[in-house]
């Protein structure tokens, strides 16, 4: 086990440096000067000649082998570089904004899962009755309703007519309430699909039925016996949501006003903050790689059949 | 017990004093850093212009006034000598003197500093100290608009000595101090309780960072806002109708022109500009598209700027039997254009309608929407046709727009139709040389007249600027834009 995980980990290098690499020759394939990008259209009537002076003093001009092997150099001493835009350690603009992210993400999970194995083990049970069809149907409207326009209704319902909620922000428990049902609201979705199926596909099992033959009430062998097995399918995605979510929720913090990374990783490439979007996408694929990482260590934990060795 | 209860009647009379003396306003981006120096972000100039403060500004009325400066004078057309307001300090206590404004330009003009708006006052060679109040600042060749520029928000006066810090920790002398920073959530502002000014009744200023508009008006509609800026037309008609809101439509700096390329064979023909000008529909664009958030444009610039000729009228009413004969005359019949603009939901409206309005004279366009840098690159390659642009005065100064536009040494920078009149050249330096503002006013009004009857642009209209805010807000200033808010005299009355 020990040696799988310190394997999983020596990966992350290749995989970093191809994410590196990748950034990079997005950010510099992609047309348009990163200066004129990073000034915006309020530059207007600023001449050639200063522009010029601004890409040597960002060091623009010197070619792309020379900035990506400068950008790496830099990378192996731990240093993140410095965000164009703000002038500040890349480092610490990403960390600023990661408890935010990590709180949404983490309850916005936690919505997510009670809502979903609930659900989802509901519909299973009470398979082709009302319960399954209102489970599926809820589920359906998790994916399919776009943030933006439930959070501004989870807006307008609680902040403005029942004025129960801060409308957005980021600061107490009640700004987080909005923003985590949303993003838990369709996560759930996917989660009670999964586990829908997964459960049907137990509840067929020898040894569901072995359980229940010998005197086990409904209630132990649903949950005790086949809501075990059928969640490693289930694992799987709730860690895989939750890999994404560390990556920012880029409409809900928007919608919300919640100073997550995901809008700041989107400012970063609308202004072409090269060594901002490079540091951010370098922090969340590490988290992710980890994420997952711990969902298949997880596997072991629940299933003793699972063996890393 | 009784003495805890009444402890906690206390504090909790002081937070509600503190939150009557708070106003909450939204921005939509975090600023990218709070040193003026360092940007060029709309964003961060709105917080700048609370904490520094400027040599000059512009007033309401669209004149200019000290703000730091007591007096001033051009000894020579090259230099303008200022007399610094007595016994002003930043808020560390450090005194703002004339070695501190001249430290401070310095700063801002030294190429190693980067700063993305030292454009604004490239025209200055050098500031020297005369006495502990008085600055001479040199241009090299006589700038009449140097004032107007000295009030742009980058010219703000900063103390150097905290260098780098300013980003996350400004210090001015402006009428507001900085408190504290959440990145992407929120900023506060507190009274500062030194200004030579007077101090600001209202107490706090709490900057929220709201991305998303619909979200800014449901919090100024819940009372989690009480002002907010730059409302799209849709919205703001709904506000419009909501009476616990005050609403404003005002006419800022900006104005959106069509610009032609006047040396493209295609263009060449004064005709035909003339015939692309009786095309356009103007108050067609304004009614169903802006919703009537605009103002029909004439001259290039709008009235809020210094030396609009705005009294000049239309010469290119819409009349598209004109233009079909004026094209027919050209020899210019099934005339094919392409439209060069970037990413921006107004502009790309308004190119769909300039199609539609075109292809009704039988002028086939074609629209290229590119981002704004890849635009930029475009109006820089001399095949380029039609451009529409969205650009704003932001100095209030006629020569800000005018030479840039239409001076033959702008071509390609900004004067992309590149529009070469040997007589507009001169009236342009004229009004550069000559501090009068007579003398600049005649130019500037030549000039306007010359390139109205000449069409290398036509101006469609000035956008208005909207604000929302809840009626406990009083006496606040906006002066041409959301970011010169002015809460010097501002109350709350909840």
């Amino acid at each position: 086990m020990t040696l799988f995980i310190i394997r999983r980990l020596a990966a992350l290098v290749p995989v970093l440096l191809g994410v590196t690499l990748l950034v990079f020759a997005m950010l510099w394939l992609a047309p348009g000067d990163p200066v004129l990008a990073l000034l915006g259209e309020s530059a207007q009537g600023i001449s050639r000649a200063a522009l010029e002076e601004l890409r040597r003093a960002h060091g623009f001009d010197r070619g792309p082998v020379i900035q990506y092997l400068d950008y790496l150099g830099g990378l192996v001493r731990g240093d993140l570089g410095t965000s164009v835009r703000s002038g500040q350690p890349v480092m610490q603009e990403v960390l600023g904004r990661f408890p935010a992210t990590l709180l949404l993400a983490g309850s916005a999970m936690f919505v997510a899962s009670v809502l979903g194995l609930t659900l989802g083990v509901l519909a299973a049970v009470f398979r082709r009755t009302v319960v399954d069809h209102v489970a599926v149907l809820i589920a359906l409207l998790g994916v399919s309703v776009p943030v933006f326009w439930s959070g501004l209704l989870l807006m307008l319902l609680f902040a403005l007519d029942l004025g129960w909620l801060p409308a957005s922000g980021y600061g107490t428990w009640k700004h987080l309430v909005l923003p985590a049902s949303a993003v838990g609201f369709s996560s759930a979705a996917f989660i009670a699909r999964i586990t829908r199926a997964s459960m049907i596909e137990t509840l067929r099992q020898d040894y569901v039925r072995t359980a229940t033959a010998k005197g086990l009430g409904p209630g132990a062998v649903r949950l005790r016996h086949a809501l075990r097995n059928a969640l490693l399918p289930v694992v799987t995605v709730v860690g895989l949501q939750f890999g994404g979510l560390l990556g920012g929720a880029v409409l809900t913090e928007t919608v919300f006003a919640w100073p997550g990374i995901g809008r700041m990783l989107v400012d970063a490439i609308a202004t072409r903050d090269l060594p901002l979007v490079q540091g951010s996408v370098l922090f969340i694929a590490v988290l992710f790689i980890i994420v997952n990482l711990a969902v298949d260590v997880s596997y072991a934990v629940l299933n003793p059949k699972v063996r890393y060795d | 017990m009784k003495r805890t209860a009444v402890a906690i009647l206390v504090m909790l009379l002081a937070t509600l004093a503190l939150a009557q003396g708070r106003l909450t306003t939204a921005i939509s981006s975090n600023p990218p850093t709070l040193d003026p120096q360092k940007t060029f972000n709309g964003y961060s100039f709105a917080i700048t212009n609370q904490v520094y403060e400027t040599l000059f500004r512009v007033t309401p009325a669209g004149e200019i006034e000290g703000l730091l400066a007591a007096s001033w004078e051009f000894v020579d057309p090259s230099t303008l000598r200022i007399t610094l307001r007595d016994g002003i300090t930043f808020t560390d206590g450090t005194p703002l003197d004339a070695a501190a404004v001249k430290a401070s330009l310095e700063r801002l003009l030294d190429p190693a500093t980067a700063a993305p708006g030292r454009f604004v006052v490239s025209a200055i060679d050098s500031v020297e100290v005369v006495d502990a109040t008085t600055v001479d600042i040199l241009t090299g060749e006589p700038f009449a608009p140097l004032l107007a520029h000295l009030a742009h928000p980058v010219a703000a006066i900063v103390p150097v000595a905290h260098g780098d810090d300013l980003a996350r920790n400004p210090v001015g002398s402006g009428p507001f101090t900085f408190v504290s920073w959440e990145q992407s959530n929120q900023l506060l502002l507190k009274a500062n309780a030194d200004y030579w000014g007077g101090v600001p009744a209202i107490e706090e200023v709490l900057y929220r960072i709201i991305p998303e508009v619909s979200t800014q008006v449901i919090e100024l509609r819940s009372g989690g806002l009480d002002i907010i800026f730059n409302i799209p037309p849709d919205a703001f008609e709904a506000l419009e109708a909501d009476t616990s809101v005050d609403t404003t439509a005002y006419l800022g700096w900006g104005s959106t022109m069509l610009g032609m390329n006047t040396v493209n064979p295609k263009l060449q023909d004064l005709r035909v500009r003339q015939a692309l000008a009786h095309a356009i529909d103007k108050s067609l664009i304004i009614e169903e598209f802006l919703r009537g958030l605009a103002e029909p444009g004439v001259v290039p610039i709008p009235p809020t700027v210094r030396f609009a000729a705005s009294d000049l009228e239309e010469p290119y009413p819409y009349e598209p039997e004109t233009a079909k004969a004026l094209l027919a005359e050209a020899g210019a019949t099934g005339l094919k254009l392409t439209l060069d603009i970037y990413q921006n939901p107004d502009l790309e409206a308004v190119a769909q309608v300039l199609q539609f309005m075109l292809s009704e004279v039988g002028v086939d366009l074609t629209i290229r929407v590119q981002e704004y840098a890849a635009y930029v690159e475009q109006t820089a390659k001399d095949d380029i046709e039609l451009y529409l642009t969205s650009w704003g005065t932001v100095t209030l100064d006629a020569d800000y727009t005018l030479y840039a536009f239409f001076h033959s040494s702008e071509i390609p920078d900004n004067n992309v139709s590149r529009y070469r009149v040997a007589a507009i050249d001169a009236l342009l330096e004229e009004a550069r040389d000559n501090p009068a503002d007579s003398t600049r006013a005649a130019a500037y009004r030549d000039v306007q007249e010359l390139v109205l009857a000449d069409v290398p642009m036509v101006t469609l209209y000035y956008p208005l600027s909207t604000i929302a805010k809840s009626p406990v807000l009083q006496g606040e200033i906006v002066r041409f834009s959301w970011i010169n808010l002015d809460l010097r005299n501002a109350t709350l009355a909840r």
